[in-house]
């Protein structure tokens, strides 16, 4: 029996091969100080996204129905309540729902599209590769909030709606990043040898240049969803998000609109900021975490060493040592 | 060299390379209409014979390297012919092209960037196998047992990365996917010249070996002339391009006819040798005359305008310059 033609078999082994991957990238993260910190951040936000209906105590979408209105932390609603009577602790674990799922489901698009298109414009080169480039020119000169504001009107604010604005918006950055990339993996000798063995643009981009580009996307995709965090949060904040959901965006948005700042209601502000700080400091972390792992050379901690040396005075022990060599050296000369 | 082994070698002519020349256009300053053209390679002509080993030497950016390139297929060159058994590379039907590339392979002179961070050792010398033939992973892993022990790799090695080993083992497992498919002939681009000293002589005598017991020929571009001597049959000397002197290794060692090979080796063999003045001229727009006339020492006026062609001067040994053409005229 062939297995090689099968393609059950073929989709099943190149499944299992990007498990096994970021099975190793998940195990290299958790073995990096900030890594570990973002990701269980991360596991812990998603988690409680799963779980919301469970962990949620009150229905946040329930307006007016206990007549609880602008009450602050107690015992009965752990964050308070807003202005309608809603239950805030109940609204930022629904809220983390959507939140986080624009954020993954953008980032991967985002890296899917900019993979895609860059490794196409790098590898095929010459006529492709200017006609995508000029197209990736225009996209990130374009003013996206003008666009969307647009875009939003003429087709309606919704949760699809952003995902679609923000990957649109989002491809050109990564494409030319990875374009960049591809054009010195596509030099070396290896994907001259396996061109030199008849081994097809196909064979060559998804053998060679993927697995050699995947890093830089990885990372990317944690940074991307951090920035995508934040874009949801101002969007929304805008009055530009969806309206089916509760996201931390419009949290902050009906605080706002609704005069929270004015009546004193800061647990009303300060909920969805926390969520919104730890989720975008979460993926940061596992970025730069990435970072380091994929390339030692950006580990900071020489400027670390150095503010430690002057704080505990060693550092300026050290330049007060220099200054009384060089006068002695001064002194040898003068006799 | 044995008789018999001369007749052996003068019955086939595998590789017919028949006034071959690349050239690369350049656009320098403001004026993109205006090109210069780079004469990489001029108007190579060359004969191997199966079973042979050929030497290319010459400096640094004499062209060695993309006369390999394009005999490979990886440059395509502006004229001339390249036949493969009376087959000329560039006009037979794609799908020929394709069976008489399975017979011509290319050793790179790094092994560190020829093969694939990301690869185990099985990988890469599967590679061949997985891009051309539709044959199982039992087969394909007999085959990569068979090629790793013929270059003296252990098998247990074969799911480690590359990262793992040194210069020399890397080596190993480029000529090990080089030969994978069989093929009858082979371009060394500087194989040992990146590698440590003590490892030459480890891997020439691999090459040696493999020539014997797969009948491979050789196309062996090096600098290093203690090895062109050591493996080759036939040494060509390149210069800007082009072949100044062509001849059986023995003939052009111990009877150098051109000025240029003369100072290569004299800079190996003598106590006081031929030091040349000048670098090598630059490729744009080269000179009409003699392309060696601003560094040679021996140098006539006529060398300047009349371009010397390479001709027979003994048999089976050929040279390109002026003095010579005077002496035998």
């Amino acid at each position: 029996m062939k297995y090689k033609n099968n393609i059950i078999f073929a989709i099943a082994k190149s499944l299992l091969n990007t498990l096994i991957t970021l099975g190793q990238m998940i195990i290299k993260i958790w073995n990096h100080k900030k890594g570990r910190i973002g990701l269980i951040l991360v596991v812990m936000i998603s988690l409680i996204a799963i779980f919301a209906p469970f962990l949620a105590p009150y229905d946040p979408y329930d307006v007016l129905q206990r007549g609880a209105r602008g009450v602050g932390p107690s015992t009965e609603y752990f964050l308070g309540t807003t202005s309608y009577g809603q239950d805030i602790f109940s609204m930022l674990i629904y809220g983390a729902r959507v939140s986080m799922s624009i954020c993954i489901i953008t980032a991967i698009l985002i890296s899917f599209t900019g993979a895609i298109i860059g490794i196409a414009a790098g590898y095929l080169g010459k006529l492709p590769d200017a006609i995508i480039m000029r197209v990736v020119d225009v996209m990130l000169v374009i003013p996206t909030l003008p666009i969307t504001i647009v875009l939003t009107n003429l087709f309606g604010k919704s949760y699809a709606m952003l995902i679609f604005i923000f990957t649109l918006f989002g491809w050109a950055g990564l494409s030319r990043v990875v374009r960049s990339q591809v054009l010195t993996i596509k030099n070396t000798n290896y994907v001259k040898s396996a061109e030199l063995f008849g081994g097809g643009k196909w064979y060559v981009m998804t053998k060679h240049i993927l697995p050699g580009v995947s890093n830089q996307l990885i990372m990317n995709t944690a940074m991307t969803a951090a920035g995508v965090m934040i874009a949801e949060a101002g969007l929304s904040f805008l009055g530009l998000g969806n309206t089916e959901f509760i996201s931390w965006g419009k949290m902050l948005a009906e605080a706002q609109s609704s005069g929270a700042f004015l009546l004193g209601y800061w647990w009303w502000i300060i909920a969805p900021g926390i969520g919104i700080f730890a989720s975008v400091s979460a993926f940061m972390l596992i970025g730069f975490s990435l970072e380091e792992i994929f390339n030692p050379r950006m580990k900071s901690s020489n400027s670390q060493y150095k503010v430690l040396k002057t704080l505990s005075g060693t550092y300026i022990k050290e330049l007060f040592e220099q200054m009384e060599a060089a006068d002695n050296v001064g002194g040898i000369e003068n006799e | 060299m044995a008789d018999d082994i001369k007749k052996a070698i003068e019955e086939e002519i595998l590789i017919e390379v028949e006034n071959l020349s690349v050239d690369f256009p350049i656009s320098r300053g403001l004026a993109w209409w205006k090109k210069d053209i780079v004469s990489a390679v001029s108007n190579v002509s060359l004969k191997i014979a199966r079973g042979s080993c050929v030497a290319l030497v010459g400096e640094s950016g004499c062209g060695k390297t993309t006369l390999a390139n394009t005999l490979i297929g990886l440059i395509t060159p502006t004229g001339g012919k390249v036949r493969y058994k009376d087959q000329d590379l560039y006009e037979v039907s794609n799908a020929d092209y394709k069976k008489i590339r399975n017979n011509m392979q290319l050793i790179f002179q790094d092994p560190y960037s020829s093969l694939n961070p990301r690869f185990t050792i099985k990988d890469i010398i599967s590679e061949p196998f997985r891009i051309r033939k539709n044959i199982s992973e039992l087969e394909i892993a007999n085959h990569v047992e068979r090629l790793l022990k013929l270059v003296g790799l252990s098998v247990r090695d074969k799911d480690r990365h590359i990262f793992n080993f040194s210069g020399g083992q890397r080596q190993r497992i480029a000529i090990a996917r080089a030969i994978a498919l069989n093929p009858e002939f082979l371009i060394c681009d500087e194989p040992v010249s990146a590698l440590d000293v003590s490892i030459h002589a480890q891997i020439l005598n691999l090459l040696l070996d493999l020539q014997k017991e797969l009948n491979l020929t050789y196309l062996f571009i090096s600098h290093n002339l203690a090895v062109v001597r050591n493996i080759s049959t036939h040494v060509a000397v390149m210069y800007l391009g082009e072949i100044v002197e062509y001849g059986e290794v023995d003939e052009i060692f111990n009877n150098p006819i051109h000025p240029y090979t003369k100072a290569l080796l004299s800079a190996v063999k003598d106590d006081d040798p031929i030091i040349l003045e000048g670098d090598i001229p630059s490729p744009i727009n080269p000179p009409d005359g003699c392309r060696f006339c601003s560094r040679c020492y021996l140098k006539v006026d006529e060398c300047d305008k009349d371009h010397p062609e390479l001709l027979e001067i003994e048999t089976d040994h050929f040279a390109a310059c002026n003095l010579i053409k005077k002496r035998t005229a």
